[in-house]
């Protein structure tokens, strides 16, 4: 509990995670009212959570990684391993306090941007803002496993925007290889039209999140920080 | 030439600048490989349905846009590695106070390293632009395209639709002096989901936007509606590139180190 509270407090005291932390569901508010006014042409609101996440995804993935990688930027990581020698422990505390933090910026994003669709009341609106916030959980917890990798702002921060963000949209003609993306198996789990969690995309989200932390963890037990 | 070879000699000694270079080359290449034989394997089956338009024209060129990737990385790390804090065992220091004591004069020191990234971006240009539509017309078999006179155009427009985005990081990064801005601003924004493409069902000025505008002197269907003409494209596009080099020589001379 000792740990997670001082990673709580260590990101609380970085400015770029109030920037993004202020300006993700500012920006969820805003895609959605831009949608929301498109939607008369496309049709349907809650139907463009999806879409409306492809845009606000960023914010989750940034958190993720500025998490992992101020640790190294200023050289923190030497100061963390010395309070918290057990690497293993000291990645698993601050894996939790990201996902609380993750979390919350999931929550209040998704419902910020369900709310400016004006799908608020629609049929299941409840269930696509988890869905929602169980997306941007995901992704922020993939970022910050990439950038824990990584170890470098400039390596991991493209890494994860190609991976997460840019591949989808990028590969729609190529769905054998978009259909196993990350960010394409968690929309399918939560948030797809029958929410059908497969086995097959059961197994390949939990192989995505599981490996990326396990790397994670390996380049820190095995690396010199 | 002194300054602009010491710019060239830093840039080459940081590995960011050799991924950069590589993800350049890589992704265009790469992605019209896959997409290019994807489309051409629905055109052959008739199976069209999955496709968002049945031109071939802009394949090739259409996957240079994702070499906006590496570049970016290249623009920003030109930039950002100045600022960057060497490790407290060495002192701490950052590499800007020796540049400004090697050059004093500060819009020389800038434009030096706005040459070098330009000359590894022409470079670059010329590996990756033969390359990429070599790749698209082998991919695409019967379908590809006969771009003719265009060709040279167009790859000038791609040419300065990198450009015009990499003077964009430059200045963002000399203004924020952090490399995390203009690295979500640029990658997220060369995808389908780009916030331009968003705005552009808003209001028709989009067109004049910095990445509309130099997409508009080589890209032939865009998504975006109306677009410029490629004339006009460039014309847009190269006030925007002075407007950003004057940004980042303007917050590179009058900013406290």
């Amino acid at each position: 509990m000792r740990i997670l509270a001082a990673e709580l407090s260590k990101l609380a005291t970085l400015p770029a995670v109030w920037v993004i932390s202020i300006l993700t569901p500012a920006f969820a508010g805003l895609v959605g009212y831009l949608l929301a006014e498109q939607s008369a042409v496309l049709g349907g609101t809650l139907s463009m959570v999806p879409t409306l996440l492809g845009y606000v995804v960023i914010g989750p993935v940034l958190l993720g990684v500025v998490a992992a990688c101020s640790e190294y930027d200023s050289r923190q990581i030497r100061v963390s391993l010395c309070a918290t020698p057990n690497r293993i422990r000291l990645l698993l505390g601050k894996t939790v306090a990201v996902a609380t933090m993750g979390g919350a910026l999931g929550l209040v994003s998704s419902a910020v941007g369900v709310w400016s669709l004006g799908a608020l009341g629609e049929p299941d609106w409840l269930g696509t803002t988890a869905g929602a916030t169980g997306f941007q959980l995901a992704m922020c917890l993939l970022g910050f496993a990439i950038g824990f990798g990584l170890r470098s702002t400039t390596a991991a921060l493209p890494t994860a925007l190609v991976l997460l963000v840019l591949a989808p949209p990028v590969l729609a003609q190529l769905p054998t290889i978009r259909d196993w993306l990350p960010s394409v198996l968690v929309t399918d789990a939560l948030l797809g039209a029958s929410r059908d969690l497969s086995w097959a995309t059961g197994l390949g989200l939990v192989a995505w999140l599981v490996g990326a932390w396990t790397l994670a963890a390996c380049r820190l037990e095995l690396s010199d920080a | 030439m002194r300054a602009l070879r010491a710019e060239l000699l830093k840039l080459a000694s940081l590995p960011a600048t050799w991924v950069g270079a590589a993800l350049t080359v890589v992704l265009p290449v790469a992605l019209t490989a896959l997409t290019g034989s994807q489309f051409a394997h629905a055109l052959r089956t008739g199976q069209l349905d999955a496709l968002v338009s049945t031109s071939t024209t802009d394949e090739g060129f259409g996957q240079l846009m994702f070499g906006l990737v590496g570049i970016s990385v290249l623009a920003v790390v030109s930039v950002s590695s100045e600022y960057a804090r060497n490790s407290r065992d060495v002192g701490g220091s950052r590499q800007i106070t020796t540049t400004m004591v090697a050059v004093p004069a500060r819009a020389k020191a800038m434009s030096a390293k706005l040459a070098a990234l330009l000359i590894w971006l022409g470079t670059l240009a010329v590996v990756t632009f033969p390359l990429t539509l070599w790749v698209s017309r082998l991919a695409l078999g019967e379908f590809a395209p006969e771009w003719g006179a265009t060709l040279l155009p167009r790859m000038l427009g791609a040419l300065l639709y990198w450009v015009v985005m990499a003077l964009l990081a430059v200045a963002v990064t000399t203004l924020t002096r952090s490399g995390l801005v203009p690295l979500v601003l640029l990658i997220a924004n060369a995808s389908m989901v780009s916030v331009t493409l968003l705005l552009s069902g808003v209001t028709p000025w989009v067109k004049v936007l910095p990445d509309a505008a130099a997409m508009a002197t080589y890209l032939t269907d865009l998504p975006l509606s109306p677009v410029l003409t490629p004339a006009a494209g460039a014309a847009v596009s190269v006030g925007w590139m002075l407007l950003f080099c004057a940004l980042a020589v303007g917050t590179y001379v009058r900013r406290d180190a």
